[in-house]
């Protein structure tokens, strides 16, 4: 009695199977008792960590990402190495994969012409005027605006451009910019990382001091 | 697009902090359940892995899923 008991109390608990155990209780075809303690570990994990990103049902919304997270847990079984504990691992997946899937929906009627001005070219960068900076300031700031506008228009590739614009510049998330792109998330990183290195060194060629700029302003 | 002189040297700033050696989403993905992991054990994550902190800091993305990663395992440490 006491050990069902025990058996009970303990049936959603992470370290209710060793690392080795849940890999191999989860290959195919997999045990049905362990594949309830992950989905309700998932499930439990994904409720609390979603709770403020889903506004209408949401016990529904997080058993169906749940469920689609078990399927890919599934199938990528066996890239699992060990690192970390099997459930954060297994938890890393869920969540990657319910968080995609939100900003998916979030971010689905945007297109590139969002991002455009009317006449199809990429915004001018212009600063607000602030009355609590001095003359000298402003123009520090106007010249930098200045300089990273032309380096954005002349310096970079038509793709470099679009991708620090969408993400840097107008805050779009970084998978979704690479889905309108037909790329992936890390080339994107890549793109930007190349065209933020590319700025970089602009300045450093006209001797503008990025740092300097920063203390003074 | 206007920007104000917070956005652009926060801007700024990220160019400036650029490196040569980033690591990209995907390695980023790899480790983040290890980094995840050294954090909620109390060790210093950021000395472990300073690259993927550094990603963290300037992906917006990842940094979301690391946080609701974190999130999730402290639930999670609560089922007995």
């Amino acid at each position: 009695m006491l050990n069902w008991f025990k058996k009970k109390t303990q049936s959603y608990s992470p370290g209710r199977y060793s690392d080795a155990e849940w890999v191999m209780l989860l290959r195919r075809p997999p045990d049905e008792e362990a594949l309830a303690v992950l989905r309700e570990i998932l499930r439990r994990g994904l409720m609390s960590a979603l709770s403020s990103r889903i506004k209408r049902d949401r016990e529904q919304v997080v058993e169906d990402f749940t469920q689609d997270a078990l399927l890919k847990i599934l199938d990528k079984i066996e890239t699992y190495r060990g690192e970390a504990r099997f459930t954060t691992w297994a938890m890393k997946i869920a969540v990657y994969e319910a968080l995609s899937e939100l900003r998916r929906k979030h971010w689905q009627d945007v297109s590139f012409d969002d991002l455009k001005d009317e006449d199809g070219s990429y915004p001018a960068l212009e600063i607000f005027p602030n009355n609590d900076m001095s003359p000298d300031q402003e123009a520090e700031i106007h010249m930098v605006t200045q300089e990273l506008q032309h380096v954005i228009n002349e310096s970079l590739t038509d793709k470099q451009r679009m991708a620090i614009t969408s993400v840097m510049l107008k805050g779009l998330p970084i998978d979704q910019v690479a889905e309108l792109m037909e790329t992936n998330r890390n080339n994107m990183y890549k793109l930007i990382h190349d065209a933020r290195i590319k700025i970089k060194s602009e300045f450093e060629k006209k001797g503008i001091s990025l740092e300097d700029f920063l203390d003074e302003v | 697009m206007k920007l104000n002189k917070n956005i652009l040297k926060r801007l700024i700033r990220v160019i400036a902090d650029t490196r040569s050696d980033e690591i990209g989403c995907e390695q980023c993905f790899r480790e983040l359940d290890s980094f995840a992991e050294l954090k909620l054990d109390g060790k210093s994550a950021e000395e472990a892995m300073p690259l993927l902190r550094y990603h963290l800091d300037h992906c917006k993305v990842c940094r979301e899923e690391y946080e609701a990663l974190l999130q999730a395992l402290k639930e999670v440490d609560r089922i007995k």
